[in-house]
This record gives C-alpha cells, sequence and structure tokens, in this order.
C-alpha cells in the first residue's frame, strides 16, 4: 500500500511537472522551432558541392544539440530554480510528499518533456531528410540513410538527461536561481569545451608542448564531467556509417550511469538540506 | 505637457533613435564586415576545436564555406592586383576541415582541384590527400587523386605508381582505376590520360571553380601537340 502511495505521488508530481512544461510558451516555441531545424539544414547543404547529405545531418544534429541546450538551461534549471525561489517546493513538499519523491517526480517529468522535444527534432529532420536528400542524387547524397536521424536523436538523449541530473544535482544545494543556472551552465561549457580538447592534447604533437601537470589537471577535471563526448558518433552517424553495438552499448551505460549518481547525489543531499 | 511626455514623446524618442541608427549603419560602418582580416587570422586549431565541442562535422561545413569565400576572394585580388596572399589562407582551412572531419569528402575534391592547380600547392594537396587515404581505408579515390597529382604536379612517377597501385588494391576500386593508373604511368599515354582524368574532376565541381583545371588541360594539350 504504501509503495502504491509512493509511486503514485512520484506519478503525480510528474504529470504536473510534465503539464507545467508544456503550457510554458518557451517549450512550445522550442518544439515548433523544430520545424526550422531541417529548413535551416536545407538552406546550408545547398550551398555544397557533393557532400550534401552529410551537412544536412551535421546541421540537424547542431540544431538538436541548441534545442537540448535550451531546453536544459531556461526549461529544466529554470523550473528548478523556480521552485526555490517562489517557494514552490514548500508547497508541494508541506503535502504528504517525502522530498526524495519529489526529486524523481521532478526529474521524471523533466525527462519526458524532453523525450517529446527529441521526438519532435526526430520526426522533423527524418521528414526534411526523407524528401530533399532522397530527392537528390547519389551522388550528392554521400551515403544518406534516413535511419540514421532516429540514431542521432538517441544519442542526444542521453547525454542530455545526464545533463538534466546535473541541474536536479545543483538545484538540491543550490540556494537561487543564479547559482543553478551559473553551475548548470558552466559545466554544459565545459562538457562541450573540454572532451575535444583532451583529445588533441592526446595527440603527439601536442601533448610534447603542454606540461605535464596540465594534462593531469585536465584529465581529472575530464572525469567530473558528463561527456558531450558524442562528435565520433555524430561524425559516423553523418556519414551514414555503421556504429559498433559495443560502443552504442557503453556509451548509454555511461550516460545512464553519470545521470543515476548525479540523482542520488541529489537525493542524498536534498534529504539534509534546510528548507 | 504631461500628455506630450506621455503620448508623443516616446514616439519622438524612438524616430530620433531609428535616424541616428540609420546615419551610424549607412555613414560608413558596415565597412567593418567586408576586411578579409577575420579569414586571415583564422582561430588557433586547439580553440577552435574547444568551440566545435561535439558538433565538429558543422565546424567543418563552415571551414569549407571559408575555402569558398576566400577562392573567390583569391581570384579577384589576383584579376586586380596580378597576385594574392589567400591561397595560404585557403589552404589553412581545407587543413582544418580536414581535422575536423576526416571523412568530408569535399575537401578532398577542393584539394586535388583548387589547393592543387589554382592554389599551385600540389605538396600540400597531396599531404592531405594521403592524410585521407590513411584515415579512410576503404576508398580508393583519395589515394587514386593522390597518384595523379604525384604523376602531374610532381612529377614523382615512383610515388604516383605507389598511391595507384595502393588504390587499385583498395576494396571498391573498379577495374577502371587500374586500366587508368596504367595508361598515365606509360609516357605515351600521360598526357591524353590527364586532360581525360581533369575533366572528369571538372565534372563533380560547379562551373565557378573549373578555371585552374582548364588551364592546366590546356597546358597539356599543348605539350601534346
Amino acid at each position: 500500500m504504501l509503495r502504491s502511495d509512493s509511486t503514485r505521488a512520484i506519478f503525480e508530481l510528474s504529470r504536473f511537472t510534465l503539464i507545467e512544461i508544456i503550457q510554458s510558451r518557451v517549450f512550445r516555441l522550442l518544439v515548433g522551432g523544430t520545424l526550422l531545424i531541417p529548413l535551416i539544414a536545407v538552406i546550408i547543404a545547398s550551398l555544397f558541392m557533393a557532400d550534401i547529405g552529410k551537412v544536412y545531418l551535421d546541421v540537424v544534429l547542431s540544431g538538436a544539440h541548441f534545442a537540448s541546450m535550451v531546453f536544459t538551461l531556461f526549461i529544466a534549471a529554470s523550473l528548478l530554480a523556480k521552485d526555490i525561489d517562489q517557494r514552490i517546493c514548500y508547497i508541494i513538499l508541506s503535502a504528504p510528499m517525502k522530498r526524495h519523491h519529489y526529486i524523481l517526480a521532478r526529474y521524471g517529468g523533466l525527462s519526458i518533456a524532453f523525450a517529446i522535444l527529441a521526438a519532435a527534432l526526430t520526426i522533423t529532420a527524418y521528414i526534411g531528410g526523407y524528401f530533399y536528400i532522397g530527392s537528390l542524387a547519389e551522388l550528392y547524397q554521400s551515403g544518406f540513410s534516413a535511419l540514421m536521424i532516429p540514431m542521432m536523436f538517441f544519442y542526444i538523449f542521453f547525454q542530455y538527461l545526464s545533463l538534466i541530473s546535473v541541474a536536479v544535482f545543483f538545484f538540491s544545494w543550490a540556494t537561487g536561481t543564479a547559482e543553478i543556472l551559473l553551475f548548470t551552465s558552466s559545466v554544459m561549457l565545459f562538457s562541450w569545451a573540454f572532451p575535444p580538447v583532451l583529445a588533441a592534447l592526446q595527440t603527439e604533437e601536442l601533448a610534447s608542448q603542454t606540461p605535464v601537470f596540465l594534462r593531469q589537471l585536465i584529465e581529472v577535471i575530464y572525469q567530473f564531467l558528463p561527456h558531450l563526448n558524442g562528435s565520433n558518433f555524430a561524425l559516423s552517424i553523418a556519414h551514414s556509417l555503421e556504429i559498433n553495438g559495443r560502443d552504442l552499448l557503453l556509451y548509454t551505460l555511461e550516460h545512464s550511469a553519470y545521470a543515476g549518481i548525479s540523482l542520488v547525489l541529489a537525493l542524498l543531499l536534498f534529504k539534509r538540506r534546510d528548507l | 505637457m504631461n500628455s506630450f511626455a506621455e503620448h508623443s514623446a516616446p514616439y519622438l524618442l524612438l524616430l530620433i533613435f531609428l535616424a541616428c541608427l540609420s546615419v551610424a549603419r549607412t555613414g560608413g560602418l558596415d565597412n567593418r564586415h567586408t576586411g578579409t582580416e577575420l579569414w586571415e587570422n583564422p582561430a588557433p586549431v586547439l580553440l577552435d576545436t574547444a568551440l566545435a565541442g561535439p558538433v565538429r562535422g558543422l565546424a567543418s561545413d563552415f571551414d569549407v564555406l571559408h575555402v569558398f569565400s576566400i577562392y573567390q576572394a583569391a581570384n579577384l585580388e589576383q584579376k586586380r592586383q596580378g597576385s594574392t596572399g589567400l591561397w595560404p589562407v585557403m589552404a589553412a582551412y581545407l587543413q582544418r576541415a580536414q581535422e575536423m572531419d576526416p571523412r568530408f569528402f569535399d575537401v578532398y575534391r577542393l584539394s586535388g582541384a583548387l589547393l592543387a592547380y589554382d592554389a599551385k600547392m600540389p605538396h600540400l594537396a597531396v599531404q592531405l590527400l594521403e592524410k585521407g587515404t590513411a584515415q579512410l581505408e576503404n576508398n580508393w579515390e583519395l589515394p587514386f587523386i593522390a597518384g595523379f597529382l604525384t604523376y602531374d604536379q610532381l612529377r614523382d612517377n615512383r610515388l604516383a605508381y605507389s598511391l595507384m597501385k595502393e588504390a587499385s588494391i583498395r576494396p571498391d576500386a573498379p577495374p577502371l582505376a587500374v586500366h587508368l593508373a596504367a595508361r598515365f604511368l606509360a609516357r605515351d599515354e600521360g598526357n591524353a590520360a590527364g586532360i581525360a582524368f581533369l575533366q572528369a574532376m571538372i565534372e563533380l565541381l560547379p562551373e565557378g571553380y573549373h578555371a585552374g583545371l582548364k588551364q592546366r588541360i590546356s597546358e597539356l594539350q599543348r605539350s601534346a601537340k
């Protein structure tokens, strides 16, 4: 009975979170904006000579990153920050709801809303690719396969689930909007820039020129961050190359584990938080 | 007075600011965007890589777009002044695009045509194509184009032979590749085969990018006579 009560509480707050997000204008704009991404991709791809399919997928992927970052910062982190600033969490927690249920439910609602956005991105990109790239001669398609688009969003989805969990982690101890937005955006910025820098530093030419302590420092920071390390996946997808099943599994595991760790830490910190 | 401040003043201010903006925009400030200084000072590769993050593919696309613009500007400058310093800049963007996305085929097409024949930098073109050859293990076109440039521009038949041989043993190489390779390396047929190859390259490029290749074709035609 107890278990079903907690499940119901989590389910209800998740549903409430989802409705709250769907009713926000920024989310609707973002979902509507997904129609523009394939259009921009078509315009940019048409400037190229032969690898038009590849350029289309590059632009669609970058647009998906942009939309996902906007979601993480301006929807997920902002919603959580509002809970503290406007004392919404106090109201919800004053009802018979445990703190860890509250965290799980908020994360659940945010994840489902993000899944809706990812689905919208996938559908619009798929339709654009199917009709535009599909209509081109084979030489210009550069091996384009529309089936790669769902794969692309699968990889985007897991990356940003771990970043949303980072926002939840900051929410569990931050004092308000400024802190949550500052820390979440910093993690996003580092996750964006560090993996490629580290990879570049590992090349023989640069490794010999970089002080050892600097390389070690970067390596340590790298291990703490969720990795937006999909550039190799992204390039493979853009060139419609087969992705190794083992790599895909490890990738999913890495991001799920990262999301899990952030959430558990958030639960522990939020439980002890003086509200 | 209050009524003016409430109703008319905002519109009046809006008009004044719009007038100021149009004066600023038409008074010469637009010139700041027309120079080539941004191309000539590309950001360090490491910074570029950090900025690109997980969207390296898009970064390489933009580098190639830069190549198109630089090519047009370099041709214009060459016509006006007789020479241009923009070719090394174009080469830098091609190298960068190749590093960002080694599978981006447009980079190699542009290297084989514009870098080798317009910019007269065949060494660099071959270097880029060889890098691509090492990274795209199943592709026969890259070693083949590299082999042709080595034969036609660097005059190194030995290296040309090894590159074309490499191309002909790759899994997707058509029998035509072996046949063409043999013709290039046979002295009597070298020019005719070279012209045929350059003409095939022309077909892969838009019209605005044919100048260097056409010039080389006419050179080969003259020497054949």
